[in-house]
């Protein structure tokens, strides 16, 4: 079990059930005051954690933050600027001036062309939900090499495992590069067999049945890391 | 509501022609995630009422004139499929689905937490696949469950449901005849924790005590269908042990 699952009074709560708070803890992402007591806006797992208590959601949309390693590919482009598809509500920029790349005005199809991903983080978020990213810094890159994967950003943190111990596993005994980003994009770069073999775990969480870790997919992706 | 006030749709024993009580409702089920291309969906299956519901985004509101810079935008869109009745429907919109449409996105916008996602449209897409009666009061009530597994966030979930009069008789959830033929209709939107009313629309006349009473079996009734609501979606996402 990851952290995910380890908090205590864990269930399933649905829009609108009330919570008790016996132990005067405070609301956390997920859960609102309504008429002085606690009220879950999302369907998801309760969990509690150092005085607060908030909700995991079983399906959310990704919602950009500052910071988040995200992989996204380019959808369309200006003269000065990327536009890319994160996964979010909102498409992202990435300017010119922060590309690796010294690039000339209008110049930027030399570099970067639609269709392309890119590893990225985002850099700013405003209170529009317009998304700016950077390709400034260690590790960001355009992706050239290997496949991506979308495994959804409810899933990354049971496919990482605690303290990466899943991850750790899946690339020993895939012999992959595996960079998992938070918008649930997976970037895999290896030989075809250890590709193979880490699709076959995403795929608990990419299958489009069953997009959301419920029991059912942990337990199914549980046992499949044992028999790694 | 047709008015013809002769039609008998009361036997004399008290039920109706289908056997139901005065406030029973017709048999009701509803199934999460059967839409796999959308964020969130639902079949819900209300007597012979069938109704698929899609739910998709938040996403970027196009064109952008309808954005709205402090909040979402719920584009709800309610169709009757042309098979869906045993005449033939003319395919697209018509008055009656714009009026639905309208009257549904108002209704989920007061359970939508819409000032979570500025300048975004989350698109919710009611089909009706096999209509009887009450499909807005069906449409609507899936929708609310179609959002939740989309992992919308709501301050609630939302039931609706109608109850009417036949041969001056007060009665829950109106079956075809009996919205062909009864004197009264008065679908209600109602948020199952608070008892908040989402909607109300009245077709036809009640008077004070007849109103208390169609209000009495529409309470009752909500809460029988939001038990409905949980165990679907407590059947998916717990893995099938609710």
């Amino acid at each position: 079990m990851n952290e995910v699952y380890s908090g205590a009074q864990e269930r399933l709560v649905i829009p609108g059930d009330r919570i008790e708070n016996k132990g005067g803890l405070s609301a956390g992402s997920g859960i609102i005051k309504l008429n002085g007591g606690f009220v879950a806006t999302q369907l998801g797992h309760l969990l509690e954690n150092n005085g607060v208590i908030y909700l995991q959601a079983s399906n959310s949309t990704y919602i950009p933050r500052s910071g988040d390693l995200v992989i996204g590919f380019v959808t369309s482009m200006r003269s000065n600027l990327w536009m890319f598809n994160i996964g979010g509500p909102f498409e992202a920029l990435l300017p010119m001036s922060l590309s690796p790349w010294n690039t000339q005005f209008g110049d930027l199809e030399e570099h970067m062309i639609v269709g392309d991903y890119a590893l990225l983080r985002v850099q700013e978020v405003d209170s529009q939900h317009g998304v700016v990213c950077t390709m400034k810094g260690i590790g960001l890159r355009k992706i050239s090499t290997g496949v991506v994967e979308f495994i959804g950003s409810n899933s990354t943190k049971i496919f990482i495992g605690v303290e990466g111990s899943n991850l750790q596993k899946i690339k020993e005994k895939s012999g992959c590069r595996i960079t998992v980003a938070e918008n649930g994009r997976i970037w895999l770069e290896g030989s075809e067999e250890g590709i193979s073999t880490v699709r076959r775990i995403s795929a608990h969480f990419s299958n489009s049945n069953t997009p959301y870790p419920n029991p059912n997919t942990i337990k199914n992706f549980n046992k499949d890391m044992e028999g790694l | 509501m047709g008015g013809y006030g002769d039609v008998e749709l009361i036997k004399k024993d008290g039920k109706r022609l289908d056997g139901r009580n005065v406030d029973e409702l017709r048999p009701v089920s509803i199934e999460v995630g059967v839409l796999p291309a959308a964020r969130g969906s639902c079949r819900m299956t209300w007597g012979l009422n069938i109704a698929e519901v899609a739910v998709y985004g938040p996403m970027e509101a196009h064109p952008r004139k309808i954005q709205r810079p402090d909040r979402a935008v719920l584009d709800v869109r309610y169709n009757m499929a042309p098979f869906s009745t045993s005449d033939r429907i003319r395919p697209g919109f018509n008055r009656r689905s714009r009026e639905i449409s309208k009257v549904t996105a108002e209704a989920l916008e007061s359970i939508v937490m819409v000032d979570m996602f500025p300048r975004s449209k989350i698109r919710v897409e009611i089909e009706i696949l096999c209509a009887e009666a009450g499909t807005r009061c069906c449409g609507i009530t899936a929708a609310a469950v179609a959002l939740a597994d989309a992992g919308i966030p709501m301050k609630d979930m939302l039931v609706s449901v109608a109850a009417g009069k036949i041969n001056d008789v007060v009665v829950l959830d109106l079956d075809k005849a009996e919205d062909n033929y009864g004197q009264a209709d008065l679908p209600v939107g109602i948020l199952p924790n608070s008892k908040e009313i989402a909607f109300l629309q009245m077709d036809g006349d009640l008077s004070p005590e007849e109103f208390d009473l169609a209000m009495k079996y529409n309470m009752k009734a909500v809460d029988e269908i939001h038990k409905i609501q949980i165990e679907a979606l407590r059947s998916k996402y717990s893995g099938g042990d609710s």
